[in-house]
Order: structure tokens, then sequence, then C-alpha cells
């Protein structure tokens, strides 16, 4: 057993050292955003480089808020975001426990089906999407792109699913149904308490997966009354200027839902063990 | 009696079909159609901006891809540099945050979050601060590196050969640590503790804690987060064409990029699926053999 | 008329695409009006003139999308490849060649002759609109013309003692005078990056010219001598009297370059003015014409 002194040093260069440079890394970026969005235009672009705005201005903020409309591409974001994410987590778990314990004929074709969406650019699909949503009249309306994120996301969360289901032993949902549960009860209560970080893993990226969306945003929609963030955060790059302060207030405002909700939702991305265990 | 056994094992076969079913759908229509679009168009010598000239070529512009493209087999290496860097990279610096945060600590749930956020801020943002960071003249990385003496004068970071590859993956590696981080940390709440536990007792060091426990359990969670990865990487092009444009002298130009360049810059619809084509073709053996080498589908149940 | 040709970058203007059904209300006909570069600057303006027109025009209502710049083309070309349209929008000239050849542009000539505010708009920009087509239809009504000028430091040349110059030889000398690198001030910043075709081919044929992009007999003029002659000599600026990092410039950087002082001169169009006037302020820029050929 290694000496205490000699653990820590090994802690310290592997594990330690290497985080604090890889958050200053992570850090970075962010400092530089917060710092331009609080400058003055003409002071962006001055040097000697300001590493504090001096005067600082709240300038940027209202011309991303008043100037584009940001209030109602929140509420919009919104509304696409959570109704896709409730899908996708759902139709995710699904499959992804289907997928592990169950065994059924045309399950590689099946796995392989839903790859093969991530394998086209997505600005190649854009046109004949069109044409689709087109034909069922869901151009300039939520559900064109409530189905293209479900679509283009669940495989992706699918698969990484059945990755999770495949850590927990089937024994759990033995151990249960043996006491007397059905199938569906064991699986309620052994199965997902185990499974709910995996299950904030893959809610929180498909949130984000579809809060960030800019192409299918900008091209399925025609109406200013039901564009997303992103597109508005796409105005402040203009043909002749980019409003580099507007822009980076504009994506501060935009961070701080997920990161909130993130936030809040965290702590059961280490739940532990401590919920549904097997004893002896 | 018999009968009603059947029934039930009937229903019980049909489960999984229903699990998939409302997945099966929607990808069915959403998929079909442009896939099979794409295709059709691969087919045809089909230009948006010259649409007369519109018309049933066979295979000719896979021919030409493979035989008069000059640009399509430099795309292909640096796509696979791309991918291998990035991924690789990810994976590295992804693995050692998710086992720091798996620690107790004061303010972990603080680093978590700090963790996610390049994840969580918008693309458009994360392309303009990089090229805003790392421009020449007023680019704030320049002038750090300088006041500490890193470097003796300001680096072109997105048009000097030595450095712009670098630069643009160190841009994409900033945006992809939370990806492995957060799905790893995730997959490290299924390790049972017991096991730590059983093995600290026997003896085991840190080292050995890692490779017999806690690697075998992580390593369906990396096999599958890194083909994800490494097909999401091939496909990137945004920040790339907000960076450099592809340039200098298509030094960043991936396969991805190039195939945009065709089909929406150049309007070179029909040229530009044939190349779609191809890289489908190629993701889906790469995917293909990746999960065979990995033995992946053996499950135990 | 040549100098005209030489120097219109972009005209933005308003064209009529093959119109979409006119939805029509109880008594308003509804058009959708989509703008090709929506933003912070330019949405409130154009809603105020929407306004001003809705209400000169009670019985007609306009909707207004804002279409971000970086994906506009994008969007124009799914909308007419799926036949799904905007009434009328705003299009600069280098999407006119693609749009025309896709049949989505509306000729106007018989809308143009019957409107009352017709010699409002300059005769000289109506004629050049329809010059820039083969069978000289009007597709657009001009909103407003930029030309390239030349972007200079007075403070760097005024220690140099130099003057706007007359001739490209001059701007040639010109750049390799105020070049310093010891001071890390070029001469030049060139766009290397994106947009760079559009200003190459403006260069080319400013230094040579050339009037027509064909001759008699339809051979393209690009590779006239002259072209070539003019081509070289810019790309040998590259390096020794410009920065290395100017062969991936887009836009954004090459006005970096020149807000910060790198670069004595740039060749833009008036478009990066309030840039200039932001950063610099309104004595650290003036604007020269571009040389004759």
């Amino acid at each position: 057993m290694k000496s205490p002194a000699k653990k820590k040093w090994v802690d310290l260069f592997i594990l330690y050292l290497p985080m604090v440079v890889i958050m200053i890394f992570i850090l970075f970026p962010f400092y530089w955003t917060l710092v331009t969005a609080f400058k003055r235009e003409a002071d962006i672009f001055k040097t000697p480089i300001q590493y504090l705005p001096s005067p600082a201005t709240l300038n940027n903020f209202a011309v991303a808020w008043k100037n584009v409309g940001f209030s109602i591409f929140f509420r919009n974001s919104f509304i696409v975001s959570i109704i896709s994410v409730v899908i996708i987590v759902c139709c995710s778990v699904l499959i992804g426990y289907a997928l592990n314990r169950f065994k059924f004929r045309g399950k590689t074709a099946f796995m392989l089906l839903m790859l093969s969406t991530q394998f086209i650019p997505q600005a190649m699909l854009i046109i004949p999407l069109f044409i689709i949503y087109k034909n069922l009249n869901l151009i300039n309306n939520f559900g064109s792109l409530v189905f293209t994120y479900a679509t283009f996301q669940i495989p992706f969360n699918a698969i990484v699913m059945r990755g999770f289901v495949d850590n927990i032993p089937f024994e759990l949902e033995e151990a249960a149904m043996v006491d007397g549960c059905g199938r569906l009860k064991a699986v309620f209560y052994t199965v997902l308490p185990i499974l709910l970080p995996g299950l904030i893993a893959t809610g929180a990226f498909a949130f984000i997966g579809c809060w960030n969306e800019f192409l299918c945003a900008l091209m399925f929609i025609n109406s200013k009354a039901l564009f997303t963030i992103p597109v508005g955060l796409n105005y402040m790059q203009g043909q002749f200027d980019i409003n580099y302060g507007a822009l980076a207030a504009g994506s501060i405002i935009a961070l701080i839902p997920p990161i909130l909700i993130f936030g809040y939702v965290q702590k059961y991305l280490v739940q532990g063990l401590s919920a549904g265990s097997v004893k002896g | 009696m018999a009968k009603h056994v059947k029934f039930t094992l009937k229903i019980k076969k049909m489960i999984p079909y229903f699990f998939i079913s409302p997945t099966l759908i929607l990808s069915g229509i959403f998929l079909l159609y442009p896939i099979g679009n794409l295709f059709y168009y691969s087919f045809r010598n089909y230009n948006m901006m010259m649409p007369f000239l519109d018309g049933f070529i066979g295979f000719d512009n896979f021919i030409k891809i493979f035989t008069k493209d000059r640009i399509f087999y430099s795309t292909l290496l640096i796509s696979a540099k791309w991918v291998f860097s990035e991924v690789s990279l990810q994976l590295v610096f992804g693995l050692i945050i998710a086992l720091m945060l798996n620690r107790s600590f004061k303010l972990r749930g603080l680093f978590r979050v700090i963790t996610f956020s390049p994840w969580a801020i918008s693309g458009v943002l994360t392309s303009m601060m990089w090229s805003l960071m790392l421009n020449q003249n007023i680019g704030v990385i320049n002038d750090l590196f300088v006041k500490w003496h890193w470097i003796p004068e300001p680096v072109a970071w997105l048009a000097d050969l030595r450095f712009v590859f670098k630069s643009v993956v160190v841009a994409e590696l900033w945006r992809g640590i939370p990806f492995f981080a957060i799905l790893l940390l995730a997959a490290l709440q299924t390790i049972p503790e017991e096991l730590y536990e059983a093995c600290r007792v026997d003896g085991g060091g840190c080292w050995k804690r890692f490779y017999y426990i806690t690697l075998p359990y992580l390593k369906n969670t990396i096999v599958l987060s890194t083909l994800l990865r490494a097909v999401w990487e091939f496909k990137q092009v945004d920040l790339i064409y907000t960076l450099t444009g592809g340039g200098p002298a298509r030094l960043t130009t991936t396969f991805a990029m190039y195939i945009f360049d065709q089909a929406i810059n150049a309007n070179n619809f029909g040229y530009g699926s044939a190349l779609a084509v191809v890289a489908f073709a190629i993701l889906l053996l790469f995917a293909g053999f990746y999960l065979w080498l990995s033995k992946f589908g053996k499950e135990e149940l | 008329m040549k100098k005209l040709v030489n120097a219109l970058l972009v005209v933005m203007v308003c064209v009529l695409l093959l119109s979409t059904v006119f939805a029509k209300g109880a008594d308003k006909t509804k058009i959708t009006f989509w703008d090709e570069n929506a933003g912070p600057n330019r949405t409130p303006y154009l809603e105020e003139l929407i306004k001003r027109f809705e209400q000169r025009n009670p019985d007609i209502e306009v909707e207004y999308v804002g279409l971000p710049w970086s994906s506009a083309k994008q969007k124009f070309d799914v909308a007419i490849a799926a036949n799904e349209v905007p009434d009328c929008s705003g299009v600069p000239t280098q999407f006119m060649a693609n749009f025309i050849n896709k049949n989505a542009l509306l000729e106007l000539d018989k809308y143009f002759n019957k409107w009352n505010e017709k010699t409002k708009i300059n005769a000289l920009e109506i004629e050049a609109n329809r010059n820039l087509t083969k069978n000289k239809k009007l597709y657009m009504i001009p909103n407003t013309t930029n030309i390239n000028v030349l972007w200079v430091r007075p403070d760097i040349f005024a220690s140099h003692g130099l003057k706007a110059p007359q001739t490209w030889d001059e701007f040639y000398q010109h750049v390799k005078t105020t070049t310093d690198k010891s001071k890390n001030i070029y001469g030049f910043s060139l766009r290397g990056g994106s947009g760079s075709a559009y200003e190459l081919e403006i260069l080319m044929y400013g230094y040579s010219g050339i009037t027509s992009y064909f001759t008699k007999n339809g051979k393209s003029t690009i590779n006239a001598p002259k072209n070539v002659e003019a081509l070289q000599r810019f790309v040998d600026l590259y390096k020794v009297y410009t920065q290395e990092s100017d062969i991936t410039n887009g836009y954004k950087e090459m006005v970096a370059a020149f807000d910060s002082g790198r670069a004595a001169i740039i060749m833009h169009n008036l478009g990066s003015y309030g840039e200039h006037m932001k950063t610099l302020g309104p004595d650290k820029f003036v604007a020269y014409p571009i040389q004759k050929p």
C-alpha cells in the first residue's frame, strides 16, 4: 500500500494539476466574453487591449434585448426545447432499454438505421426536409423543429442510454420481480433510479442541442414571431459589421437558462448507488 | 390455458417493437426521403445555378471524385487528422475532469456547471470569440503570450501554416471537453462503491483501481461516445468555417467543409450530393468496423 | 459609365420574387418582405419604413422577416428550391445572376415604367442594373450603392509626407514607403479570406480598365494580360508589405488591422465607415478614391 504522502503527490500531478489547467482553459474564453459584453463597441478593437472594460457599459445588453426582439425568441426557444427534450428522453430510454434487455430481430439493422441519421451533413438535408414539412403544412410551425430535433437527436441519446443500461445488472430487476413486482414496476423502482445520472446527462445534451440549434430554426421558420434565440444571435453578424459586444451580451443572456437548469439538476448527476442496490 | 400463455408470449415478443416504434416511424418519415434525395441527386448533374444543365449522368460524379478531384484526397486526410486529434484529446481531458468531479470536495457543483458551460454556450459565439481571441492584431492571446515572453512577436494563429490547424483544434477541443466529461461522470456513477472497497482492502493502489475496476465499467460508454463524437467531428463545419474558411491553401478544409463548399456555396448540388454519399459510405464502414473491433453487441442477458 | 461599372460593389435592392399566393384578408392584402441583412442597426429602420408605408397604403399589410446575413443566401436557396418564396426582399447584386438563372425574380420593367416617382431614382443606377443582366431587363429597384475606396490613416501618411495616390504605381509606392516592420506597421492589409474574390475582381478590372467581362467573340477577359499583371502585383504585396495573417482575412480582420494601426491602407467599400468612426473617431481615417487604370 502506497504511503499517504506518495499517494498525495500522485494525486496532485495526475489529477489536481491537470484539472486546474483545464479549468483555466475553460474559463478564459468566458472571462473574455464577459469583458467584451461590457465594453463599448469602440473599445473592443482598440489597442492596447483592455483587460477590464473601462468604462463599462450595459448598452450591449440593451441592444441585444430590445433591437432584436430577444424576449420573443426566449419564449420560442423554451417551448421548442422543452417539448423536444421530453420526447427525446422518453424515446431514448425506451430504445436504450429495449436494445439492451431484449433480443429481437432487426436489432442491428435498427441500430445502424439510427446511426445513419448522424452520417449526413445537416446542410444537405434541409431542402428535402423542407419539402416534407411543406407537404405536412408544418412550415413556420414549431412542429417542424420538434420533429427534426427528435429524429436527429434520439439516436445518439438512445445509444448512450443503452450503454448506461448495460452497466446495470439484470439481477436487480430479477430480484424485484422475485419479490412480486410486475416487470414494469421492477424496472421503475430498480433501474430508473440508477439510470438517473444517465437521464440527466442525456437530458442536458438534448436540451442544449435544441436550445442552440440554428440551421433548422432559420430554415423552417418564416416569421419573426417564431424565431428562436440562435437566429437572434446571428443577427449580430451583419454584412458590413460584426457587433461583438451585442453578440457577447446576447450569448450571456442566452446562456443563463441552460446554466440555471443544469445547476439545479447536476446534483442528480452523481446520485450514487444509494437508491436501490443488490443486497447480500 | 395454453392459449393464454401463447397470447402473453406473443405480447412479450412485441414489447421491444413497441418501444422502438415511435423512433422508427420518425426516422422512416424524416430520414428516408432526405437520404433517398441525396442518392438521387448524386447521379445527376444538378447545379442549382444552372438548372438547365440538369440531367442523369450515372456514375460520372463519383468517377470525377475519385480520379480527377485533387482536393478530395487532401480533405480526407485532413478530416482523418482532425477527427483523430479531436476525439483523443477530448477523451483524455474529459476523463481527467470526470474523475476529479467524481470525488467529494467543496464547490464541486460549481465546477460541474463550469465544465458544462462550453457546451451550453451558443455556437456562433464560440466561433466569433475564438476568432477574436486568435486575431493577430487585437487578439488577447497574442497580447498575453507576448507579455509573458512565450513568443517573441504576435503570431498569425489562423494564417500561419505551422499553427492554423492546431489553433482550430484547440478551439474545438474547448467546446468538446464537456461532452466526455459529463457522459463519463454519469457512467462513473454506475460503478458500485463496494468494488472499490474490495480493491482497497486487497491492497490495490490508485492505478490498479483505475485499470481493473473503472476502465472496464467505462468501456462501453467510451466506445459509444468516441464513435459518436468521431462522427460529429467529421461533420463539423461551423467553427472551421468562421475561423479560417477552410484556408489557408485548404489546410483546414475537412471533407465536411468541402461538401458544404460544393453543395451550398457553389450551388453544385449534384456533385455535393455525390460527395455526401461518399461520406455516408465512409462513416458507415467506419462505424461498422469500430463496433466490430470493440466486440460490441454482445449483450449479456 | 465605365467608372460606375468599376465602382459598383454592392447594390442593395428590392426585388419582387415570384410571389406565392397573396393571402387576402377581409380587406387587406398581405405581403412578406425578407430583409437579407437584419440586425440591431438595420431592423429598426426598416420597421419604421414599413410602418410609414402601411400608413400610406392602409389596405396593404407587410410582414417583415429578418434574415441573418451569414445564412441569408442559403435561406433564399432553400426557399426557391422548395417554392416557398417571399413576395419581395432585399437582394444584393452578387446574388442576382444566381436568382435570375433560377427564374426566381420577376421582371419589373412594366411596373417601373408606370411608377410616378421613377425619376427620383438615379437614372444611371437603373441603367447599371439593366446592364448587369443579359437581356437588359430590370429585376431590381436600387436601394443603395456602395463604392470601393482606399481607407487611409492620415497620421501615417503625414509622417512620410504622402498624398493621395493618383496612379497605381503611386499606390504601390506608398504601400512600400509606409511599411515599417520595426514599428509593426504595414503598408497594406489585403483580404485573403472570405469575400476576397469580389475584391480581387474589382481590383483587376480597376487596374486594367477593361470594361467588359467578355470579348466580342464571347471569350472571358479574366485572363487578359493586364488583369494578370494587376493580380500579380497585388499578390506580391503579401508578407512583404502585409501581415502574414492576411491570407485568411475576412472583412472583420482587415478592418481590425486598419483600426488598430497595423495597416496604413486598406481597400474596402464605404460600408466600414461605421466601424472606423466608432473605433478611430473622425480625424484618424480618411477615404480616397481608387486610382484610375
